[in-house]
């Protein structure tokens, strides 16, 4: 067991000596075909970061992806700073998932869950809930925001799963 | 239900008063008082939020008055909403300070805290003195500002006067943990400009040297501001049991043995973190020390930044291994970032210190209000009424700044009055100190 823990550990060193690799060191490769040198550091930096967040992590290596973007020359520190916590989406998104907070927090979240769920329609007919539940969030997102809409339906769903007595580690939860 | 419904509690007039202004102001303002001052249309837009900010701040809370901010500055016609989010979420500081909460809360969510509390209480020197104790956690971490970052030391601090109150049984006590935290911010501002070679301060000096036909002598400055920052260390102090009547008798009677053995040596976790975060104190405090025009200095000022050393900190924290077997990095963030964060203290940062760079633009004309009304007063003054007016209008202008914000808008100083009185009686008491210190030199060495 812990021969096991190890090795599990050193392979996830690796991965991340490897993304780290990618974000610092791959801009140092010969450029390849049209793309210039400046072109290779910013490639390397958004393979690192979708590889980092794939086997390692998410806040580490969107913070050092900040920092490798900063000092890539492409743009300065600030101007990295400025383009990646300055970016609407990422102000976007704390007031989406502070709202989806209180929407579960409140109770709205269970409150609307409770409603949906004891609608005579969908009594014994759990498929046709989830369709019925999936195509109003899937016209949600077409006329609202996608992002808004993932995180309120996922506030919504979680009173469902709490309603129906499942667990978040379940398949059903989207943990 | 008659109990719950005489139970509820609604808004206060005042409180209602209080939102519909901040709003006014923010929204309001600029479109129906008349520009005056040769402040332009937008100037009055731009001005009025900064006012509803200040006015939110100060008599509702931090968050939806920052959010409002957001909005008003956006269209203002300044810039767009977007260009709004970008600068103020896209502020350096704000990154800097989301890393610094993050680093700081893992040193004290490890036991850091407590272990410094039981090592620091221990020693012959502090025992049964909980002033000394005091005076010297002021005057060390102050004179340390002159070379660590001022907004992540007292970031760090913070976390640390916490731990230190809840350990010695002070959670509740107000006074306690208000003093203490406003002493925190007195000690590192005065700390913080005791040598003004690094970033805005050098070249206001250099301004000043230019302004009055002299070049300044860095050394007899910072024996003035070294003595400014002992005398107004003590004086604070001296306030806190005299004037604010703190009741220390807790802390002189504490017991170490209570705090268990877990606080008697310090994690191999909470090691690694203070070596980590030691490293990068040391890099950034190196990169500003060695001679300008070294290529370390300036890989470290002007490609990493000190915000993007202590990004690297973080990420090294999340990376390196606990060293306590469990298979975990040193910092894990789902443990940390919920207690550690302050959003308010970010988004106050962040809208603060863009407004105050907004209402410095000539082209909005408030700069040159300023100027107008500014150089009248001090046409034909002496140097003393100089330096009291300086000192006065930048104590007042750092509400602006991000260690200030920080404060105000910290998770643990709720009480806006209160914080209010005591940081007024801080700023007093520096006043004081640098007056006094001030004519000592003037008389003796002219």
């Amino acid at each position: 067991m812990a021969q096991e823990m190890k090795n599990s550990q050193i392979c996830y060193y690796v991965k991340c000596m490897a993304g780290i690799a990618f974000l610092f060191g791959f801009g140092y490769l010969p450029a390849i075909g049209p793309i210039t040198p400046m072109g290779m550091r910013i490639l390397g930096i958004f393979i690192g970061a979708i590889y980092l967040w794939s086997v390692a992590g998410v806040v580490w290596p969107a913070l050092l992806a900040i920092v490798a973007y900063g000092m890539s020359g492409y743009v300065n520190m600030s101007a990295a700073i400025s383009s990646g916590m300055g970016n609407t989406v990422v102000f976007q998104l704390i007031l989406i998932i502070a709202m989806a907070g209180v929407v579960s927090g409140s109770g709205a979240g269970e409150y609307l869950a409770r409603w949906a769920v004891s609608r005579p329609v969908f009594q014994g007919k759990p498929e046709l809930f989830m369709f019925v539940f999936f195509e109003t969030f899937l016209l949600s997102a077409f006329f609202v925001n996608v992002v808004a809409t993932i995180y309120l339906s996922w506030a919504i769903f979680y009173g469902i799963a709490e309603i129906a007595g499942y667990k978040r580690e379940r398949r059903s939860i989207p943990c | 239900m008659e109990a719950a419904k005489e139970n509820r509690k609604s808004y206060s007039v005042t409180h209602t008063f209080n939102i519909c202004f901040t709003l006014f102001l923010m929204f309001g303002f600029g479109c129906i008082v008349p520009p005056f001052a040769g402040i332009t249309d937008v100037g009055m837009n731009v001005l009025g939020v900064f006012l509803g900010v200040i006015y939110g701040y100060s008599t509702c809370e931090i968050a939806w008055p920052s959010l409002f901010a957001f909005i008003a500055y956006g269209v203002s016609g300044y810039t767009t909403v977007g260009g709004a989010i970008s600068e103020i979420m896209g502020q350096s500081i704000v990154y800097q300070s989301v890393v610094a909460f993050l680093c700081a809360g893992a040193i004290t969510h490890y036991g850091f805290g407590k272990w410094f509390v039981r090592w620091s209480l221990t020693q012959k020197i502090f025992q049964g003195k909980p002033l000394l104790y005091i005076w010297c956690f002021y005057v060390v971490f102050g004179i340390a500002c002159i070379v660590i970052n001022q907004t992540q030391l007292m970031i760090l601090l913070f976390a640390i006067w916490i731990d230190i109150a809840d350990t010695c049984g002070y959670t509740n006590d107000k006074k306690f943990v208000y003093t203490g935290m406003v002493g925190i911010l007195l000690s590192t501002m005065l700390g913080g400009g005791m040598i003004p070679y690094t970033s805005w301060r050098l070249g206001l000096a250099q301004n000043w040297g230019e302004v009055v036909g002299e070049e300044l002598n860095m050394g007899f400055m910072f024996a003035m501001t070294l003595c400014i920052t002992l005398l107004g260390c003590t004086m604070y102090v001296w306030a806190m049991d005299k004037l604010f009547k703190v009741d220390f008798s807790r802390m002189k009677a504490f017991d170490v043995d209570k705090l268990g053995e877990e606080s008697r040596v310090l994690r191999p976790r909470a090691k690694r973190i203070i070596i980590i975060y030691c490293i990068t104190i040391f890099m950034v405090v190196l990169g500003n020390t060695l001679p300008s025009g070294m290529w370390f200095r300036t890989f470290i000022n002007k490609t990493v930044t000190v915000a993007g050393m202590y990004g690297i900190c973080a990420a090294l924290l999340m990376i390196m291994p606990s060293g306590e077997g469990d298979g975990k990095p040193c910092l894990v963030f789902k443990d940390v970032h919920r207690k550690a964060i302050n959003w308010n203290s970010i988004f106050m940062c962040g809208v603060c210190v863009t407004l105050a760079g907004a209402i410095t633009d000539n082209e909005l004309g408030i700069s040159t209000m300023l100027v107008d009304i500014f150089t009248p007063i001090f046409a034909g003054r002496s140097g003393w009424f100089v330096m009291v007016f300086t000192i006065i209008v930048s104590m007042i202008l750092p509400a602006a700044s991000s260690p200030a914000a920080i404060f105000h808008a910290h998770d643990a100083l709720p009480d806006a009055g209160l914080r209010t009185r005591y940081t007024v009686h801080a700023c007093l008491m520096s006043i004081v100190a640098a007056v006094l210190v001030f004519s000592v030199f003037y008389i003796f060495v002219g």
